[in-house]
């Protein structure tokens, strides 16, 4: 170890020591800041320079007299100790503990920056996870190493919706470890509360690591926060082949923290003030998900954002479209009308579900029939706003139909209880109930097959005789 | 896979090597191209490579000008879409590069500055519509925003190699899509009672071409893929039930009747009962559609014969 300690930064500022003079040091190097009390803040170097060295101080640069802080350079990167230890604890970003239990002692360390994965060693998500939630297994499934994100907005119950996933979570074929890494980034203490005692009670608790940082935490805290818990869930996944389920909230508190560090270091700012490579360290993070060939974990990622003013082109909800495989978007209109889960499905999409439904791991109509939902949902938006133009009495027969199934679809299949466990198999039978409100004739995504099996028409009544 | 190369640059690698993967994958082509052979290239997506210019742009301090790209966006695409096209070799033979560029506009909103630029540049343009998309009308590209500079070209080879009725029925089912949507916005203002029996038909042969003959499931083993025969079968056989129904209408059938028709309901899901080398079950269903309007209009046609 070449640990060097220096007094005299030459300025503080946002959350950033800078340092003249100081050489021998490499970038992204674990570094602790002593105050003139004697406390200890981590940080590490985010710049390196013939003149100026760059700290980004994990706890926050407030009340540092620079005439009297020692800036101590470890020569170590920022690293997570990891065992079996790390389940149903809870840590800060840095990984301290902050449950009021000793320190992990391990021999094994991670580098909280993961090591990139060669492409051709990843192995292709296709097993089908059964969330008991109609709205992600019909029609937007997740299967295991996925990265599916919940995109919602202030307000909106995502943190239900993700506590449910947490609870629901399950696999079809086979019962494996299952462990569970939750983070929070900028949360309120009511919204952790509330995790903590959801796990609690629901009995996940000890499969369960949590990273925390709270609302009125050190914001800069929250840069390295993501980056320790998948290191946790990678340890867990790839060292102890569980499958891990990782809950990351708030995304958008975490861009939030690098745009101010960003702006402090001077970056040149790209849209909405976030930093031009706002995409590639996104990317860094989710990337992280995914399954490994020959390894028997795998790391499933769910990331929940609250899209600022429910905007779905602002760069944070937009950015992470690219990168995850599809996102599951929550909506306000449905919400007020006292729908949970209040996913709306239109923008709602799952990049991987096509590999993991089916004949061989759900049942054999159930491409088909989500296909059909979406069809015949959205047809009858269509309706619904034609009746709000010329009024529902001047609509056909058929129109009217539609605009009874899409309120059906609404409650029955969209809404459900909080605690509703649904099997993938009551999900496809809601919507066949629910596609039999409609003649045969207007279903053109199943197939003649589905509509024998399962298409009621005959014996359902139309609403005239009901 | 044996005659595919991947260039593969995921999101969490430098941000410099993505900027560089759509140059070694367009030279890896042009290597293959000068051996005589035709190459496709497809680059996924254009919109993260010019992120990754934006990237390296600011890094260096460079000013940003559209939406904080760097001001040699538009000439960097052409550059690089510029690189497609037919060549003769130095030893006599012909290769080519077709370059397919997907863009991926934040939000879908086709005026930003990469998707712009590079409808400036492209020869065909098949924009995916965020409304097909929400529905899962699956491919999403929308008949009326997109378009192909060689239409004359591949009506050649479908006449050579399919039917020479291809350019003719393409061109009517394409007026019929584009009245349709002429007469949708109508029905939005004043409901779809206005209509007269015909508008209402040109409707519901657009449907029928949208659900038919363009919407197709890759979830299923049949219909993820139409050979070009399959496809000018199913273009076909709806417009011939157009134009049937037209005919019928024509002689005072109420339109209520044609839309009733069972018939219409497996003209919507018949191309995923017959793959592509089915195309006898294809050929028979339309049979089944000439005997099922013959039949109404033998109904039809005594009263009408009656009157004076």
């Amino acid at each position: 170890m070449r640990e060097k300690e220096y007094r005299l930064a030459s300025a503080a500022r946002g959350g950033l020591l800078f340092m003249r003079g100081v050489s021998g040091v490499a970038f992204a190097d674990r570094v602790v800041i002593r105050d003139h009390r004697g406390r200890r803040r981590n940080g590490q170097v985010i710049r390196t320079s013939e003149d100026v060295v760059l700290i980004q101080v994990l706890e926050g640069t407030d009340d540092l007299d620079l005439e009297r802080t020692w800036v101590r350079f470890l020569d170590e990167p920022v690293e997570l100790p990891v065992s079996p230890d790390l389940m149903g604890r809870i840590f800060n970003g840095t990984g301290v503990p902050r449950d009021g239990r000793p320190r992990l002692i391990s021999d094994l360390r991670r580098n909280v920056n993961g090591s990139p994965v060669n492409p051709a060693a990843r192995a292709y998500p296709r097993e089908f996870i059964q969330t008991g939630i109609s709205t992600i297994d019909g029609l937007n499934s997740l299967v295991r190493g996925q990265k599916l994100p919940i995109f919602s907005g202030s307000g909106l119950p995502h943190n239900r919706l993700a506590a449910q996933i947490v609870r629901q979570a399950k696999l079809l074929s086979e019962d494996a470890h299952f462990a569970v890494v939750f983070a929070a980034m900028g949360v309120s203490h009511a919204d952790s509360r509330f995790f903590e005692e959801d796990f609690e009670s629901s009995g996940v608790l000890g499969n369960v690591v949590m990273f925390i940082n709270l609302a009125d935490d050190p914001p800069i805290e929250r840069l390295i926060l993501p980056r320790t818990a998948l290191t946790a869930a990678e340890y867990l996944a790839y060292d102890l082949d569980m499958h891990v389920l990782v809950v990351m909230t708030d995304m958008t508190h975490y861009a939030e923290a690098l745009r101010e560090v960003a702006t402090a270091k001077g970056d040149v700012p790209s849209r909405k003030g976030y930093p031009g490579y706002l995409y590639s360290d996104l990317a860094e993070i989710y990337e992280r998900a995914g399954r490994i060939k020959n390894r028997h974990g795998s790391i499933t990622f769910v990331p929940v954002l609250s899209m600022p003013s429910d905007d779905i082109t602002h760069p944070i909800p937009d950015l992470t479209g690219y990168i995850t495989e599809g996102q599951i978007v929550l909506s306000r209109e449905l919400h007020n009308q006292g729908i949970y889960p209040p996913v709306n499905i239109s923008p709602s999409l799952s990049r991987l579900m096509k590999d993991g439904v089916g004949k061989d791991f759900t049942r054999e109509d159930h491409p088909r029939v989500a296909s059909q939902l979406y069809a015949s949902y959205a047809r009858a938006q269509e309706i619904r706003n034609l009746a709000s133009i010329i009024g529902a009495e001047e609509l056909s027969e058929i129109d009217r139909r539609y605009l009874e199934f899409a309120k059906l679809f609404e409650t029955r299949f969209v809404g459900q209880g909080e605690d509703e466990d649904r099997s993938i198999i009551e999900t496809l039978n809601i919507a066949w109930d629910l596609l039999s409100l409609l003649p045969s004739e207007l279903l053109s995504r199943v197939r003649e097959a589905d509509i024998a099996k399962y298409h009621r028409w005959e014996k359902t009544k139309t609403p005239e005789e009901a | 896979m044996e005659r595919t190369l991947l260039v593969a640059n995921t999101s969490n690698m430098p941000v410099v090597a993505r900027e560089a993967s759509i140059y070694v994958g367009v030279t890896l082509a042009e290597y293959y191209r000068d051996q005589g052979y035709d190459v496709v290239m497809v680059a996924d997506s254009t919109s993260r490579w010019a992120e990754a210019l934006r990237e390296v742009a600011g890094r260096l301090g460079q000013m940003p000008v559209e939406e904080g790209y760097p001001a040699y966006l538009a000439s960097r695409l052409a550059a690089f879409y510029e690189r497609a096209g037919l060549v003769e070799t130095l030893s006599g033979a012909r290769g080519s590069v077709t370059l397919i560029g997907a863009v991926s506009p934040p939000g879908g909103d086709f005026s930003e500055p990469v998707t712009s630029h590079t409808k400036e540049i492209v020869g065909t343009f098949w924009a995916l519509s965020k409304d097909l998309a929400d529905a899962r009308h699956y491919p999403a590209v929308a008949w009326t925003d997109s378009f192909s500079g060689y239409v004359a070209t591949a009506a050649k080879w479908w006449a050579e190699h399919v039917s020479n009725k291809w350019a003719e029925e393409r061109a009517e089912a394409l007026g019929l899509l584009v009245q349709a949507d002429e007469l949708a916005r109508i029905v939005n203002l004043v409901g779809p009672e206005a209509l007269s029996p015909a508008q209402r038909w040109v409707l519901e042969g657009a449907n029928l071409l949208k659900e038919g003959v363009l919407q197709q499931s890759a979830l299923d083993e049949v219909d993820s893929y139409s050979s070009p025969d399959k496809q000018f079968v199913l273009l076909d056989l709806i417009l011939q039930i157009y134009r049937e129904g037209q005919a019928l209408l024509a002689r005072g059938i109420p339109v209520q009747q044609l839309m009733q028709l069972a018939i219409l309901g497996r003209a919507r899901r018949i191309k995923a009962a017959y793959a592509s080398n089915q195309l006898d079950g294809l050929r028979n269903f339309v049979k089944e559609i000439h005997a099922e309007f013959q039949r109404l209009r033998i109904e039809y046609g005594e009263p009408e014969k009656r009157s004076p």
